[in-house]
Parts: C-alpha cells; structure tokens; sequence
C-alpha cells in the first residue's frame, strides 16, 4: 500500500538524520573557548607601572627572551604557577632572560598584598592591562607568551607554566645565541 | 457590528449589499495600514548617533571570554575594553564591515555572532528557506491529491475484518470506538 | 545517615523500576492481568524511593552535613536556608533527585487516574514505558551521577557553596521545579503514545486518554521557560531575558513541537486524520526534552545556564538515541494502521489553518535546532569554529513569528472544512479595526521601524479576534463561556499576543549608554535622569556588597552592586531594575573607583514593555488553567463532519460542535 510504503520511507529516512546528529554530538568534545591568534606574530607593545613604580616596555626588552605572564589572584592556577616562575627567573637571573606578569581583571590592592606576601623578584604590572590582554587574545588565565629576542611570539602556554616546560621552548628556539645586546627599540 | 453570527450567511445569500458597503471598510483599512506603515518606515527617529553604531556592532561580536553573549551585553573586561576599541574606530570613521573584519582577522571567525554567507555557512541559512518550501510544496501536493483522490470504499476485506472484530475473536485488534476506550463509561476521558 | 538514606532511597527507586518493568512487561505479553496490576504497586515504590532520596538530599543540605560529598562540593554555611534548599537543583547530581521524585509523581498521578483501567494493555505498556524510564534516571543516580557519595571533611570544612548566579535570587527557588514539571510531565503523553503504537489501539482513544495531562505539562513548560527569561533579566545584568543561548533553545525546542501537537491533535479528534504526524510530534516533543537535558549537561555547547560538564553526557545521549529510534521503528511498523481515510477540504478552513500552524511551528523548531547545532556540523567538518548568535536566530524568526501572528488572528474565526470570503470579511471586520487602530497608535506614540509596526498591528488583529471568540463565548454561557478548551485557549492566545507586542517592542527599541558620575551629579538618557548618590557597604553571610546609590526620575535610590564573595572569585555585578508599565530601566554597576570621592561607571538599559512580558506570561498560565477546567461536556464519540458514505454531505451534531469551535454559537457551517 502507498501510504505504508511513504510512511516506511519517512521513518528510514528520519532514523539516519538521528544517527547522523547523534553521531555528530557524541564525537565533539567540550566546547573550547576563543584561542589567541598572536602565536607567530609580533609581541604587540604594551608599556605599564610596575608594583614598584618604575614603568615597564616590552620593546626596551628586545633583544631577550621575554616571558609575558598574564594571571589573576583570585585564579588558583596562577597561584600554583608562581613558585615556578620564581624558579625561572632566579635560573636565568644572569642571562638575557626575564618575565613581565600583568593583572589580569583584578584589583590593585588584592595584587599588592599578594606579592607582598609571596615576594616576587619581576615587574608585576597591576593597572590598565585590559588593552594589552586583549591585544593578546587572552581570554582566560593563566595565559603566558613567550618572546623571542627578534620580537616575535614563537609560543603561547593556556594554562600554568612550569620553569622546564620555558626552558624547553627557549632551547628548541635556538637558545642563548639569538640573543642581541639588548639595545632598546 | 452585529454580535448575532447568523448574519454573515444573510449578507451572502441577498445581492441588497451593495459592494461598496462589503468593501467599504476593507478598503479603508488597507489604505490606513499602507499611509501607517510608509509613515514608519521612511521617517526613521533619527539618523544613528556615534553611540548607536557602536551598540549595533557591539551586538554582533561574541565576548572572547563569556559563553556566548555579545560584547554590547557582558561586563567582562576584554568586552569592556572591546567596546572601547570600536568606539574608538567608530571615531575614527571606519565603516561596521571593516570593523568587523578587523575583529574576524584578530580572533577568528568564531567571533563574529553571524556567520558569513558564504561557503558551507550560507548553508544556514538557505537550509530553514529550503525546508520551509519543501513542507508548502508538500502540502500543496498533498490537497492536490485530496481533491482528485475518491472517498475510499468499503471493500469486502474491510467488511471482514469489522465482523471478525465485533465477534470479538481477536481481542487486541479492533476498530475505533471499541467500548474498551470508554470501558467504564468516563466520557470525555480527561 | 544521609548517604545512607539517601543511598536507600536510590536503589529501592532502582529496585522497583527495574522488577516494575520486568513484571508489568511479562504480564502484559502473556495477557496476565494480575502481574499488569501490579504496576500500581512498583509506582509507589518507584516514587518512596524518589521521595526518600529527595528527602535525605534536603536534610543533608539544610544541615549542612559536609560528610555528602554533594553537599561539600555545593553548600555552605554561608548561605541562606532558602537557597540551600533550592541548591539541590543548582548543581547536577542533585537536579536528577528533582527529575527522579518528579516522575515517580507522576507514575503514582497515572496509577491513581486510571486505576480503574489498570489491566487495560493500553494503560499498561504506558505504565512499562514509563518505568522504563525512571529505570534510566534511577540508573543515572546510582551509577553515573550519584549524589549520595561519602566525604571526610577536614575539621574547619567549609564548602564553596552554590555559583555565586545562583544565590541571587528568589526565582531560582522556582524556575527548575517548574521547568522540570513540564519536561518530565511530557513522559505521560509519549509513554501513551508507545502504548498505542506496541497494542495497535493507533485510534483516538489514547489521545483522549491524555489530553488534560499533554495540556497540563505543556503549561508547566511555559511557565517554567518565562520564570526562566525572568530570573535571566533580574540577574545576568545585561538588560536581556532572552538570548538564543543553546540552553534556552534546548527548552524551546520541545514548547513549540509540544504547541504545534497540542493544535494538531484537534484535527486528528475531529476527523481522525494527522495520526502519523500527530504521534511524530509528541514522541519528538519527548525526544526534544531528553535532547535539551543532554545539551545542558554535556559541555558540547557553551552557554551561561549549563552545568558544569560531566560524565552524564554519553549516557543522556543513548537514552535519546535509543527513544527516537524505538520511536521511528514502531512508527513504521505501525504505519499501515495509521493511515486514515479523511481528507481536507479546503485549505481555507480551520483544518488547513491547523497544518500551517503545524509548518509554521516546524519550520520555527527546525530554525531553532539548525542554528544551535551548526556550529558543530562546520567543527566536524572543516575543523573551523563560527558563531552563530542573536543576529541570526532575531532575523530567521521574525517572520515565522509574524507569520504566527497573522495565523492566530484568522484561525479561530474559520469553520471546519470551508470558508468563505463573506464569512471570513464578516467575522474579521472588527479585529481587523483593532489592528490598524493598534498599528496608528503606536506610531503616534512613537514607534517607527516596518518590523516592530506590523509586529504591533498584527498583534492587535490576533487579540481582538481572540477576544471576540471571549465576547461571543460569555454572551452564550455567562462565566462558563471563560472555561473549557477552546476558550481558555483564547486566553492563552490573548498571552501570546501580550508576550509577542512586548518582545517586538523590548527587542526593537533598547537603548543602551554607560555613564562616569561623580557623587551627585546627573545624567539624562532616553528620557530619565539618573543621580549618583553616593556608596553604600554592606556585609552579609556569603558575600560583601559594594552598593551604588542611584535615583531614577527621582524615585529610588536604587542600589546596583558588586558582590564579593567568600571564596575568592571574582567579583559579581548585580543590576537593579525599576520596572514601570511603560518600560524598564536596568542600572549595572560597571566599575566604582575610590572610596571617599567614589567614581561611579554606570551602564544603563532602557527597554520599553518588558513587564508585559511577564504579564503575558500569567495570562497564559491563567488561560492554561481555563482550559484545563472542564468545559461543556462532550462525548467525543458522537459523530464528527467525516463522511461516512462517499459523497455524503455531513451531519453536524449541534452542541458539542460549538464548543469545539469555540464561538459557543450554532453558527451554521457553510456546506
């Protein structure tokens, strides 16, 4: 009879749609945010105070590697990463090495006291950082760039940093003898 | 008005109405809703400030940081510090397309809140346009096949079928209006 | 001792769906009334355990007894009794208790409603489906998603407590119950419906059967997604209740099947025609519910109202699977007894007006379902990520949502089977007035943009042609005339054209501007002056606020605020909203710098009708209701206007016709 014949064909036709969407949402995974595009590009330029009051800009660092650090006191992976960076930076206290950390949506003060008590021996900039994160494309922290000395962007971390996992980008990137003298730009 | 309904079928069957008083009023009402709809639509409030042109295209980029709201609606500081960028554009006299390329070249297409037409996007929106056509022609087919198709007849097999099940041989194949479907006399079972 | 009970509660739930099905299927294959019977039995045990698991959830919550593992990860003694109570349903272990007790309810509600019928196979594959699935949802507590797990909390434990969103707010007391109401008040219907389709009883009887109950969860449902856009606009502070969000889509998806079903089931009642349709649609409004169920908990889209993903994803994901495929192949097999010999006239009938509604509703849920899921299509297949938002789905739906407009203000005046153009030019005159008086008035009052105008007009012709079935109605029966299917629906339509005005009106014409004030000074903007007043701290038991006093028109002040709270996150805006009938204004605190001389960045949001909205919606609940009353008895198996011999003309029985047709008249149908 047609009508059992259409209504057949209906059902086939509607039970592959259903296996192909089912198909389709049990092999996606969890929705990932918006990534940064700046990997491989230039480090845009940022300039800011530091908690100790002298200004900070990037571009007087070419010439060296440069880790920039964006993080947040109320973020407990930034919290966990900061023993490492520490580390980091009393490694390479002698090379052409260091860090720059920016507050990312957070408030001065919290910032202060936090370092304050946790001590931390490189420029922390706390004010006016939104522009920089979004020239960035951060879009949550810890986020961390890594620069190289020509100003380029060769790695980006989305997540907590450790002191080997920087170690290991600088030496797969040439190491120490890409450096410039560290003439401002 | 007249409340009482039995005067729609007078009007229809007497010729003493004249046309004039049947599409009189109709007439009126087309060519109000004409003056009223010109009336809104070429008489804009006033021409977009700077502000407003900032808000349209803030409506269209997705926040980098939220779960899908727009930049013109989440207080989430890259939004804040989006919205200051392309108020700044705005200032700067570039057009909405341009800054929202600038912003698609940035972070990619996935920013944009409305999906280009082209390629495999303009699929979204054709599809629904497709579909919706599809079901009217199906519908059109269908009463097609309605008006030419002959009201069904009782053949000898149906006749069959209805005196086995009245026989009540088969307990669970029956026809509609079975006493089972109102076994204990519920009526209009709610 | 929670755990436990609460541990107790779950396997009895398990226990009694698992042997429910075993029993009520076995008895039903081997036609033993005695085994079917005993449904009644595992529905009770099935809604104890749901009730002893809720129970014991409720206490370990309220006392705060961290040694729940639930409880250590959601509550806190910070937080006030009433939003403990509602944390239940905040986090997603817990939102399962709510859906287990819910169903078990309503397996007990179809026991005690047809516990005359219970040997009645039709009643008693129902009663198996829907064990069938509180098997699931039991098996999800047990397993996947166990809420009862034990915690040694260190001394000093103090838990996190709900995401600070959620402790905002009242309403949140109020949206999930509602919600899941209506979601899982659709299992009855579909089990229904899988009945008919495993016994071949495909006629009307199970249909009928489920009326009220279809009608009373489709209720729920509205209710429960307007509550939601409400508790959204109080709290999200961004001055919009709704934003196509794949969440809210996901709720969406199964109101519009579940409205298109409740007008085609009309057709298929009084000419028996649509059946294939008509249970498509109610097994896909069923499917809808578990899809969205999958979509707020798996993590596959982002949105601000979902859970924190999980595990339970996969599993949601079969079950939906599993129902629409057992749905699809117990259609085709069924399919040849669902063929139905009517036909339709005319398409300018009440009839044809039913299937374009039908389309209409199709294409709206298809619109719906392709711009949440496209994304992942384009992820799958070229690896690239796109967005699609408010744009699209504001342009896709406006003119089905026009469409509908335009369909609600002719439908209800169409006879059965043909019109006329004099019956139609009769009957419509005067919504057609109302219309157009509505389409100049708001024009004079200001309102200008194509859209928003026909939006307005149309929605004055679509009340006034409901409100006129109203008029008609009460004339003939006095107050009975407000009661009863047809004419609650009426009411229900006068919602829809209050929420339709509103939305077109709050979307078309919202301004927005941010403002820098210092203490005292004032801002004018889109007709209202704002004042800073000065701050205000406040310390309560989760959080601190830092409140902005601002006064509006010189009413207030009102205190929008950035709250702090206890554990650490960031910091939460809560706006503040004064609502008048005209329209509403929505202050969120952007940034307050300085303590002595604060600095107060303000963002403001003017909609004009957003509580009509709101009203809308308890006009639609109101007219729920009046349908749900009963209205005009009638047998529904007196003859309805199919033919019964080829080319007879029918015979239209007097009162029950006019009630369906709802002008409570004998107006003659035009042969």
């Amino acid at each position: 009879m047609r009508s059992r014949r259409g209504i057949r064909i209906a059902s086939i036709a509607v039970g592959v749609v259903i296996v192909a969407l089912v198909a389709l949402l049990a092999t996606r995974g969890s929705s990932k945010p918006i990534a940064s595009q700046i990997v491989g590009q230039a480090a845009p330029n940022f300039s800011g105070v530091t908690l100790d009051g002298s200004t900070y800009e990037l571009s007087r660092h070419r010439g060296e590697w440069v880790v920039v650090n964006f993080f947040a006191t109320w973020c407990t992976e930034c919290r966990l990463e900061d023993p490492q960076i520490q580390t980091f930076v009393t490694e390479h206290a002698d090379d052409p090495v260091s860090v720059v950390s920016l507050a990312y949506s957070d408030d001065p003060e919290s910032i202060r006291a936090y370092f304050a008590k946790s001590g931390a021996t490189w420029p922390v900039i706390s004010n006016d950082t939104g522009r920089v994160a979004l020239d960035y494309g951060v879009t949550r922290v810890p986020e961390s760039y890594i620069v190289a000395p020509s100003g380029l962007v060769v790695q980006g971390f989305f997540g907590g940093v450790t002191a080997a996992e920087l170690d290991a980008v600088i030496d797969a990137n040439g190491g120490m003898s890409v450096t410039g003298a560290g003439d401002g730009a | 008005m007249s409340a009482d309904p039995t005067a729609g079928s007078g009007a229809r069957s007497t010729t003493a109405s004249s046309p004039l008083r049947v599409w009189g009023p109709w007439v009126v009402l087309v060519v109000v809703v004409i003056a009223v709809l010109s009336l809104a639509t070429f008489t804009s409030r006033s021409a977009p400030t700077a502000a407003d042109r900032v808000n349209n295209i803030s409506f269209t980029i997705k926040c980098p940081v939220c779960a899908g709201e727009s930049v013109a609606v989440s207080n989430a500081p890259a939004s804040l510090e989006i919205r200051k960028e392309i108020a700044e554009q705005v200032q700067q006299g570039q057009t909405d397309e341009q800054i929202r390329s600038y912003y698609a070249a940035k972070y990619g297409e996935a920013i944009l809140l409305t999906p280009s037409a082209s390629g495999i996007n303009a699929l979204v929106w054709i599809l629904p346009v497709v579909a919706l056509a599809l079901a009217i022609a199906g519908l059109g087919i269908a009463f097609r096949r309605w008006s030419v198709a002959p009201n069904e007849r009782a053949t000898d097999a149906d006749r069959e079928l209805v005196a086995s099940a009245m026989a009540g041989d088969t307990p669970n194949e029956h026809v509609e209006a079975e006493p089972i479907d109102d076994e204990h006399g519920e009526g209009n079972s709610r | 001792m929670n755990v436990a009970l609460g541990r107790a509660g779950v396997t009895l739930g398990l226990a009694a769906a698992f042997l429910g099905a075993i029993t009520v299927g076995y008895g039903l294959i081997r036609r033993r009334p005695d085994l079917i019977r005993l449904s009644r039995v595992y529905a009770a045990l099935v809604l104890l355990g749901g009730v002893v698991a809720f129970i014991a959830m409720e206490r370990a919550l309220i006392t705060r007894d961290f040694t729940v593992k639930f409880v250590a990860d959601n509550g806190s003694t910070k937080t006030p009794a009433l939003y403990n109570f509602a944390t239940l349903w905040g986090a997603l272990e817990g939102s399962i208790i709510l859906w287990s007790m819910i169903l078990g309810g309503y397996l007990m509600a179809v026991v005690i409603k047809f516990r005359r019928r219970l040997a009645d196979p039709l009643v008693g594959w129902a009663l198996f489906t829907m064990l069938l699935v509180a098997l699931f949802f039991f098996y999800l507590m047990a397993g996947p998603a166990n809420p009862f797990r034990n915690f040694s909390p260190p001394p000093g434990f103090d838990g996190p407590g709900p995401n600070p969103l959620l402790q905002n707010h009242p309403l949140m007391a109020f949206h999930p119950p509602m919600l899941y109401l209506g979601y899982v008040g659709f299992t009855v219907p579909f089990a229904f419906a899988i009945a008919a389709l495993v016994t071949g009883r495909v006629g009307e009887g199970w249909l009928l059967a489920t009326r009220r109950w279809t009608l009373i969860a489709w209720g729920f449902l509205t209710v429960g997604i307007i509550l939601g856009a409400w508790w959204s606009y109080e709290v999200l502070g961004w001055g919009g209740y709704w934003a196509w969000d794949p969440v809210e889509n996901a709720s969406f998806m199964p109101w519009l099947t579940g409205t298109a079903y409740l007008h085609s089931v009309l057709v298929q009642e009084r000419r028996g025609m649509l059946r294939v349709w008509n249970i498509s649609l109610l097994c896909a409004t069923f499917s809808l519910t578990i899809l969205g169920t999958f979509i707020t908990r798996s993590g596959v889209l982002e949105s601000v109202h979902a859970f924190t993903s999980s595990t339970i994803g996969p599993f949601l994901l079969a079950f939906f699977a599993v129902i629409v495929l057992a749905t699809v192949v117990l259609i085709g097999w069924r399919g040849d007894r669902l063929r139905s010999p009517g036909r339709i006239d005319s398409p300018i009938s009440r009839e044809g007006a039913f299937l374009a509604n039908n389309v209409l509703f199709g294409a709206f849920a298809f619109v719906i379902l392709i711009g949440t899921v496209f994304p992942l299509i384009v992820e799958a297949l070229n690896n690239d990520r796109i967005s699609i938002g408010v744009p699209y789905f504001s342009r896709m739906t406006m003119p089905i949502g026009l469409s509908l407009l335009f369909l609600m203000a002719i439908a209800p005046v169409l006879p059965w089977r043909k019109a006329s153009g004099e019956l139609l030019r009769h009957r419509l005159l005067w919504p057609a007035w109302i219309g157009v008086g509505s389409m100049v008035l708001s024009v004079v009052l200001g309102a200008r943009g194509l859209a928003p105008v026909i939006a307005f007009g149309l929605g004055g012709f679509a009340g006034g042609s409901a409100g006129r079935q109203l008029v008609l109605a009460a004339r003939r029966q006095g107050l009975r005339g407000l009661v009863g299917r047809a004419n609650g629906g009426m009411v229900v339509h006068l919602g829809v054209v209050i929420i339709a005005v509103a939305f077109a009106a709050s979307s078309s014409y919202v301004r927005q501007a941010e403002f820098t004030l210092q203490v005292g000074q004032s801002a004018e903007f889109s007709g209202h002056t704002l004042t800073f007043e000065g701050t205000n701290l406040k310390q309560e038991s989760a959080k601190s606020v830092q409140q902005a006093l601002v006064r509006i028109d010189g009413t207030g002040p009102w205190a929008p605020s950035l709250n702090k709270f206890a554990n650490g996150s960031q910091t939460i805006g809560t706006p503040s909203v004064r609502s008048t009938l005209t329209d509403d204004v929505a202050l969120s605190v952007i940034d307050i710098k300085g303590t002595d001389a604060p600095v107060l960045t303000l963002r403001v949001t003017v909609q004009p009708l957003i509580i009509w909205l709101w009203i809308g919606g308890g006009v639609m609940a109101l007219g729920t209701l009046l349908a749900v009353f009963p209205g005009r008895r009638r047998n529904p198996l007196d003859p309805v206007s199919a033919p019964t011999i080829a080319g007879a003309a029918p015979v239209p029985s007097a009162t029950p016709l006019a009630s369906l047709a709802g002008t409570g008249s004998t107006e003659p149908l035009v042969p």
